[in-house]
């Protein structure tokens, strides 16, 4: 009697465990891997006060269009702001902006980007961007490609950006 | 073994049982929105890098249905790039899955161009492409907007679509959709739950 009772017991335990193990192996330990973009420790780049970080590039084949990506830190006094960007590797360049309008995805050219007096602008997936349209050759991951932002202020600061694998 | 440890015994195997009875008819929750009864959809036949697809084509698999275009440098890799990621993950089953990309971008995108653009991501992915009836009317059958923008003094132009994936069940039934911006885990979290089915 007393044997029985354990045995079923036991098998109550473990269809329970087996029943729950699916749907709950992820309670508790969420992993986030939208953190965004890694910060590195130092800028890529720096020109009249402005920090250039993480820029980089999705790769892409000649014809294609991809994005560009980084981060701009104002450390300077006054606001900047990014008029335009140009790309040696692409026909054309642009800044886009993606918006979500609901479940639809809109991307617009962005006239510019305003960078605050200490201040920083992402430029990322799903947000500002710049469009590397057009390609004029392919653009593969472990190269680099170069591009021009112009600010207002700053100028002309020169970029390389890392081309990543998509 | 007496009355009361009897019944204490008794009482934790009833709680257990109830617990697992809970656990196995509650139907598990889906990161994507459920569509219940899952709906049928029309067939379509698009043109591929390799000829003529059906919908149809896949039936028996599991078909995640992404409307796009080639010159989409943000949200459609970052989408594809997640299930990829959540196929791999799968692991065996992943055979079981197909991801079916259909380009809204008629006037550009050419079956070879969505190829190319697809392979950088996946050599199973399947990519289409039609004319403007064709594209219009699949994507009024899947409730999918899109809108070529003008272009600007360059020719350049954007297009705006909804950026919603449509998961279809082996009998080719609408079944869930996830919205934009769900991460590789929480896509994989839904596919482990599909393809036990």
């Amino acid at each position: 009697m007393k044997k029985t009772l354990f045995g079923f017991v036991l098998f109550a335990v473990l269809l329970a465990a087996c029943a729950s193990g699916e749907p709950m192996h992820d309670m508790g330990m969420q992993h986030d891997e939208s953190a965004g973009m890694q910060m590195d420790d130092k800028p890529a780049m720096s020109a009249g006060g402005l920090e250039i970080y993480g820029p980089k590039a999705m790769a892409g084949k000649i014809g294609q269009t991809t994005g560009g990506f980084l981060t701009i830190k104002n450390t300077g006094a006054a606001a900047d702001r990014l008029l335009s960007a140009s790309c040696g590797a692409a026909m054309m360049t642009q800044v886009h902006e993606t918006v979500m309008d609901g479940d639809v995805m809109k991307m617009r050219e962005v006239e510019a980007i305003e960078i605050p007096a200490g201040g920083m602008v992402e430029l990322k997936h799903g947000g500002y961007h710049i469009m590397l349209m057009d390609l004029k050759q392919d653009v593969k991951a472990g190269e680099t490609t170069a591009c021009t932002l112009k600010f207002e202020n700053a100028g002309e600061v020169t970029v390389e950006l890392k081309v990543m694998s998509r | 073994m007496n009355r009361q440890n009897l019944f204490f015994v008794v009482l934790v195997v009833l709680l257990i049982v109830g617990i697992a009875i809970f656990q196995l008819t509650m139907p598990p929750t889906l990161r994507g929105t459920v569509i219940e009864p899952p709906k049928p959809m029309p067939n379509f036949t698009l043109q591929s890098a390799n000829g003529p697809v059906s919908l149809s084509d896949f039936r028996g698999k599991i078909v995640v249905l992404y409307f796009g275009y080639t010159s989409c440098p943000d949200v459609c890799p970052t989408t594809l790039a997640s299930l990829r990621q959540a196929l791999n993950d799968l692991g065996e089953k992943a055979d079981e899955v197909q991801l079916v990309f259909v380009a809204v971008d008629w006037q550009k995108d050419t079956p070879e161009r969505v190829a190319s653009y697809l392979d950088a991501f996946h050599p199973d992915f399947v990519g289409l492409s039609g004319t403007q009836e064709q594209i219009d009317a699949v994507t009024k059958d899947f409730f999918i907007f899109y809108q070529i923008n003008p272009p600007d003094e360059n020719g350049y132009y954007t297009v705006d679509h909804t950026a919603t994936m449509q998961v279809l069940d082996r009998e080719g039934r609408l079944m869930l959709t996830w919205p934009y911006g769900l991460t590789a885990d929480e896509l994989l979290d839904d596919l482990k739950v599909l393809v036990r089915k």
